[in-house]
C-alpha cells in the first residue's frame, strides 16, 4: 500500500479559531449573565458606550500608571532577586539565608504587604502599589533565577573553574547568560501577576491607576464602569504579552535550540 | 611534565580509580584507552584540577588546557566570545582579545566561523573552538577527552592533523583519552591500558618500540586480556 505524505494544513487554521472561539463564548456568558442579573452585570452594549463616553486622557492616564506602578514593582523585584542569587551563589550561609528568605517571602500574602505598605506610607502615595508589586512578583522571579542557577549544566562551572574566572566573573558569564531563558519565562508570569496585584494595591489607595478606576465605579455603584476598566485591563494584558511578554520569551530561548 | 603517583578516588561507596600512576613527558603524546566507565574521564578530571583524588597526588608543570568530552561551549555566546572567555576572564579585552582569538582560529581553520553560534556549526568546527578555546591561554599541556567522538571520517582526519601539528610545531605535550584506537595510535607515543572498575594501569606500551602495523594488535591484547581476565 502507498501512502502520500503531505504537509499538515489544520495546526494553522485550529490556532487562528482559538481568539474568536474564546471570545464568543466570553460573550455569550456575558449576555447569559446579563440576563440573568440585569442590574448586577451590564449589558455588552451598556459597557461599550461607558467605554466610549469615557475621556481618552483619562484611560491613557490610568493605564500609564498602572503600567508603571507594575513595571517598576516589577524591575525592582527583578534586580532583587539577581543580586539575591548571587549573594547565595558567594557562600554556603548566605546560600541558606536566601534559601530561608525565599521560603519567607513565599509565606506572606499580598494582602499583607498592602495593608502594611499603605499603613507606613499613606493611602495618597505612589509607593504602595510599586513596593507590592515587587513584594509580588519578588519571590515568583527569586524562585525561578534560584532554580534556574543550580539547574544549570555542571559542565559550565567546572569550565569556568578551568578557565580560572573569579565568582563574579562566573556569575556574571556563565550563570546569569545561562538563566536569562528560564528568568524570562518567568518575567512573563511575573509581568502579569504585577499586573494584577498592582490593581488590587491601586483600589487600596488614592493615587490613581486602573485600579483606582474600578473600586471608584464600584464605591458609585457603576457596574458598566467596573466592567469596562476591567475589560481594558484584560485587553491591555493580553497586548502586552502577545506583543511584547511571548516574543521576548522566545527569543531568548532560542539559543537552546 | 605530568607525573600521576597513585591517585585513588570512589564516588560514594563505589572506588573508581585504585592506585593510578603516570607520567607523560615534555611534548610527548600519551594516551589512555579502557573498557567503558573505568574512570579514564575522572582521571583527566583530576590532572585538570576539576576532581579532588582521595588520595595520591598530581603534578603538573607548565599551563594546563581541558578539552572537555562534549565540547562545553557557551550556546549563547558565538564561536569568537567562547574561544576568548579565558582570554577575558584574564582581564584581555578590546583588539587584543580579537587579535588572539583570531590567530588561534587561523591556527585551526575555523576563522570564517568566529561570529556563528555552537548550534549553527559542525561538530568537527565545534570541536576545534574548543580546543581553540584551550589553546588560546597558551598550554604548555594539552587535556583532551574523547577528542574524536561523534565526528565524521573527514573531520576526524582534519583534527588529527591539527593535533599533530600542535604537537610538533608548538611542542604542546598531550594526554588523550580516547576509544579510537586507530586515530590514538597514529598520534601517541605511549598509551596507558585500565582495567575495570576500580581502574588500575593495566599495562603500558610503547608505540615506539612497536612496528606500527602491531600497534593495534598491542592495545587490543592488552584490553581482551583485561576483558577475559587473560
Amino acid at each position: 500500500m502507498a501512502f502520500r505524505r503531505t504537509p499538515s494544513t489544520d495546526s494553522r487554521l485550529v490556532q487562528i479559531a482559538g481568539w474568536p472561539t474564546l471570545v464568543l463564548v466570553t460573550v455569550l456568558l456575558w449576555l447569559l449573565a446579563s440576563s440573568i442579573l440585569p442590574k448586577l452585570v451590564p449589558t455588552p452594549q451598556r459597557v461599550l458606550a461607558y467605554l466610549l463616553s469615557t475621556p481618552p486622557m483619562l484611560v491613557a492616564e490610568s493605564f500609564a500608571r498602572t503600567l508603571y506602578n507594575s513595571i517598576l514593582g516589577f524591575g525592582i523585584a527583578l534586580g532583587l532577586s539577581v543580586a539575591s542569587v548571587f549573594l547565595s551563589y558567594l557562600n554556603r550561609f548566605l546560600e541558606c539565608f536566601v534559601a530561608s528568605l525565599n521560603t519567607f517571602v513565599q509565606s506572606v500574602s499580598v494582602l499583607v504587604w498592602t495593608l502594611v505598605l499603605i499603613m507606613i506610607f499613606g493611602v495618597l502615595s505612589p509607593i504602595p502599589p510599586v513596593l507590592v508589586t515587587t513584594a509580588a512578583t519578588y519571590p515568583v522571579l527569586l524562585s525561578t533565577v534560584l532554580g534556574a542557577s543550580k539547574a544549570l549544566d555542571k559542565r559550565f562551572r567546572e569550565l569556568s573553574t578551568v578557565l580560572g574566572a573569579s565568582k563574579v566573573q562566573e556569575f556574571a558569564t556563565i550563570i546569569l547568560p545561562g538563566s536569562v531563558p528560564h528568568i524570562a519565562s518567568a518575567s512573563r508570569a511575573a509581568i502579569g501577576v504585577a499586573l494584577r496585584i498592582s490593581v488590587v494595591a491601586e483600589a487600596f489607595g488614592g493615587g490613581g491607576g486602573v485600579g483606582y478606576q474600578l473600586m471608584y465605579n464600584y464605591d458609585l455603584g457603576i457596574p458598566e464602569g467596573v466592567f469596562a476598566w476591567a475589560l481594558l485591563l484584560v485587553l491591555l494584558m493580553i497586548l502586552l504579552d502577545r506583543a511584547i511578554l511571548k516574543p521576548m520569551e522566545d527569543w531568548t530561548k532560542r539559543w537552546l535550540l | 611534565m605530568i607525573r600521576v603517583n597513585g591517585v585513588t578516588k570512589r564516588f560514594g561507596e563505589e572506588p573508581v580509580l585504585d592506585g593510578i600512576g603516570l607520567v607523560v613527558n615534555k611534548e610527548e603524546v600519551v594516551g589512555i584507552v579502557g573498557p567503558n566507565g573505568c574512570g579514564k574521564t575522572t582521571l583527566l578530571r583530576i590532572v585538570a584540577g576539576v576532581e579532588r583524588p582521595d588520595s595520591g597526588t598530581v603534578e603538573v608543570g607548565g599551563r594546563l588546557g581541558l578539552v572537555p568530552q562534549d565540547d562545553v561551549l557557551l550556546p549563547w555566546a558565538t564561536l569568537a566570545s567562547n574561544i576568548g572567555l579565558g582570554l577575558k576572564f584574564r582581564g584581555v579585552r578590546g583588539e587584543e582579545l580579537k587579535r588572539r582569538v583570531l590567530e588561534v582560529a587561523r591556527l585551526l581553520g575555523i576563522e570564517e566561523h568566529l561570529h556563528k553560534y555552537p548550534r549553527q556549526v559542525s561538530g568537527g568546527t565545534a570541536r576545534k573552538a574548543s580546543i581553540a578555546r584551550a589553546l588560546v591561554l597558551g598550554p604548555d599541556v594539552l587535556l583532551l577527552d574523547e577528542p574524536y567522538t561523534g565526528l565524521d571520517a573527514f573531520s576526524i582526519s582534519s583534527l588529527q592533523a591539527t593535533l599533530k601539528r600542535l604537537n610538533r610545531e608548538r611542542g604542546i605535550t598531550m594526554l588523550v583519552v580516547s576509544h579510537q584506537l586507530d586515530e590514538l595510535t597514529s598520534i601517541a607515543d605511549r598509551i596507558y591500558v585500565l582495567s575495570h572498575k576500580p581502574s588500575r594501569v593495566k599495562a603500558v606500551i610503547d608505540l615506539k618500540s612497536v612496528s606500527e602495523g602491531e600497534r593495534l594488535n598491542a592495545i587490543y591484547n592488552a584490553l581482551v586480556s583485561e576483558r577475559w581476565g587473560r
